[in-house]
């Protein structure tokens, strides 16, 4: 038990991006010769956030000049201040919740009827609710689509994929009920059960074992939120009932695809590089837009990486073998598994 | 290090990512074996290596391009074959550390100057493929193209694909373009209506359907034809006969890949 507890807390580390909470802002100086203005990317400096940059730089170099401050859940509000003074971007790009709260913080803290930059928010998880006290502030969605991850594990299986199970705490019926909607057009039908109140461990268990023996779903959809994936959660709830389900279980994780852990049996993540790309694109459209958000909503991921284990996929189920290839990432128990985290 | 050295070692990172004790390694190597036994049987002098011949790739597809990368070096041993998944740090890496051959989109190939082809690809005999928008639930409407969201896998890059996709619609005023990394990634755009319609080969329509349980529907277009992926050698420099002699003997498979079902010299 204390085996894999280890390695749930390492899968999990892993699965967030943890920044040096240094808070030394590293932009170096400005020129404001560039044609479109100054970009200026906020956030943490670690690997995703670098691949987001690089996106961004793939489209927007050229006219806009980008400039990087490493900012944490420790920066100031008043040095953020004298961030967004010195540097007067055109457009500003938030990675990260805390980035997102510190620049809340920052908002909230200037006069009445202040007006500011449009802002583009990435990286940050359930966006609509964490940007929406923002002014003139847009984004792109952490979550991947649901509907993607079941349409490539579709093509991947060689049995059928419709009814599709996820268990949610209250306050994620709204989130849920637009996945549905999303995956149905697709032919699936999202299995959704609430988790009942009182002993949380209890209440996964229940509600996994209802998506399972009542709704008989043919795969489990593991939501990305931290309340449910916790290391005891993981040990004592959801590994127990689903080594009996014999179903496939699609994460939004990476670490929890691993064949040590065998909990995630597919993963489809956000290929940082494309947000990048896909966040310069509505850089693009703020531009054409007079730098006004206005009605641009939130836009959602489109393009993703895959992880399969592979060995705990063909346990479940034939594998078109010919689609191995369209996989980013495959993993089977081996000795340098662990190694392959994200 | 540049920043080709690192997409370099990214892409050899993720080439020993994507085999590690995994059955599709295995799959690959047997391939390569037997790739390097055909070619042996088949000519005589293929255990020879070309050395020091540099060969970049780009290609979108849905296969990875580790997978790819892996499979071209086996067919090629001695070149050195870089495989790109993004269309930016082929431009870089060819800027940076030219190659001596390109394999690529043919309106990539015949974009630049510095590129003699010396192949050409060809499927079912033609060396030009079909493109066609596909949309959901009813046909694009000609007439409305332009205000359409229109999505369509990058060749060319910003500039590039406004001009190549003006003349496949056959428009002057360009709708709103979304590009996306790889073929895979339209889908998405059609299920969450972020494009009123994608711009894609004819040929790869089946694949899509057999991937969605959308109401696809598929207008055709006149005169909406891209040549198929082509080779560039460096032009004014004698291009290495025995590397072109190699590349026309990829093995069909490979070849699959692609998007080319032979070689011809134009």
């Amino acid at each position: 038990m204390k085996a894999c507890l280890c390695v749930i807390m390492v899968a999990l580390a892993g699965g967030v991006g943890n920044g040096d909470p240094s808070p030394t802002p590293d932009g170096g100086p400005v020129d404001t010769a560039a044609a479109g203005g100054v970009v200026l990317v906020l956030g943490p400096q670690i690997a995703a956030a670098n691949e987001v940059v690089s996106g961004l730089r793939d489209e927007l170099a050229d006219h806009y000049q980008i400039v990087e401050h490493k900012v944490t859940a420790e920066t100031s509000v008043e040095a953020l201040a004298q961030i967004i003074r010195e540097v007067e971007p055109r457009v500003l790009v938030l990675l990260d919740n805390p980035t997102v709260r510190l620049y809340r913080a920052f908002q909230a803290a200037q006069p009445p009827r202040s007006r500011f930059p449009p802002a583009v928010v990435l990286m940050a998880a359930f966006l609509e609710q964490v940007s929406s006290s923002l002014e003139n502030t847009t984004g792109i969605s952490y979550e991947v689509p649901a509907v993607t991850g079941f349409v490539n594990l579709r093509s991947l299986l060689g049995r059928p994929l419709r009814k599709i199970g996820v268990l949610y705490r209250h306050g994620f019926e709204g989130f849920v009920a637009r996945e549905g909607e999303l995956a149905a057009a697709e032919g699936f039908k999202l299995a959704g059960r609430v988790l009942d109140d009182g002993d949380r461990l209890k209440a996964v268990k229940r509600g996994l074992r209802r998506l399972l023996d009542y709704d008989h779903v043919d795969a489990i959809w593991v939501l990305n939120d931290s309340a449910l994936l916790h290391p005891e959660l993981l040990v004592r709830a959801w590994l127990p009932v689903l080594r009996h389900g014999h179903v496939p279980v699609m994460v939004g994780v990476s670490s929890l695809v691993s064949a040590k852990l065998a909990f995630g049996t597919f993963a489809v993540l956000p290929d940082h590089r494309a947000l990048g790309t896909q966040a310069a694109g509505l850089i693009d459209n703020l531009a054409n837009a007079n730098w006004v958000v206005g009605t641009h909503r939130p836009l959602l991921p489109v393009a993703v990486e895959k992880v399969l284990d592979v060995g705990m996929a063909r346990a479940l189920a034939p594998i078109r073998e010919e689609k191995l290839r369209e996989v980013d990432r495959l993993i089977e128990a081996g000795p340098e598994e662990g190694q392959q985290g994200r | 290090m540049t920043r080709a050295d690192e997409k370099v070692a990214r892409t050899e990172s993720e080439s020993r990512h994507m085999g590690e004790g995994t059955n599709p390694r295995r799959i690959v190597l047997a391939l390569a074996l037997v790739v390097a036994a055909t070619l042996d049987a088949g000519s005589g002098t293929a255990a020879t290596p070309v050395l020091a011949q540099k060969i970049y790739v780009y290609l979108p597809s849905n296969v990875r391009p580790p997978m790819l990368q892996r499979l071209l070096a086996a067919a090629l041993p001695g070149a050195e074959v870089m495989v790109f998944r993004h269309l930016h740090d082929f431009e870089t890496s060819i800027e940076e550390t030219p190659p001596d051959f390109v394999i690529s989109a043919r309106p990539f190939v015949d974009r630049y100057d510095r590129w003699k082809r010396v192949l050409q690809g060809f499927a079912a005999d033609r060396e030009e493929e079909a493109y066609v928008l596909v949309s959901v639930g009813r046909t694009a409407d000609p007439a409305d193209i332009s205000r359409l969201e229109i999505g369509v896998v990058d060749l060319l890059g910003k500039k590039g694909m406004s001009g190549l996709v003006a003349r496949l619609l056959g428009t002057t005023t360009l709708p709103k373009l979304i590009r996306v990394g790889q073929p895979e990634d339209l889908l998405p755009l059609l299920e969450l209506e972020m494009a009123g319609a994608v711009l894609m080969p004819a040929r790869s329509v089946p694949s899509l359907r057999e991937k969605s349980a959308l109401d696809l529907r598929v207008t055709e277009l006149k005169a909406a034809l891209v040549g198929l992926p082509a080779v560039g050698a460096v032009a004014g420099a004698p291009a290495s006969t025995e590397m072109v002699r190699r590349l026309m003997g990829l093995p069909p498979g490979v070849k699959a890949m692609l998007g080319v079902d032979d070689w011809r010299r134009p």
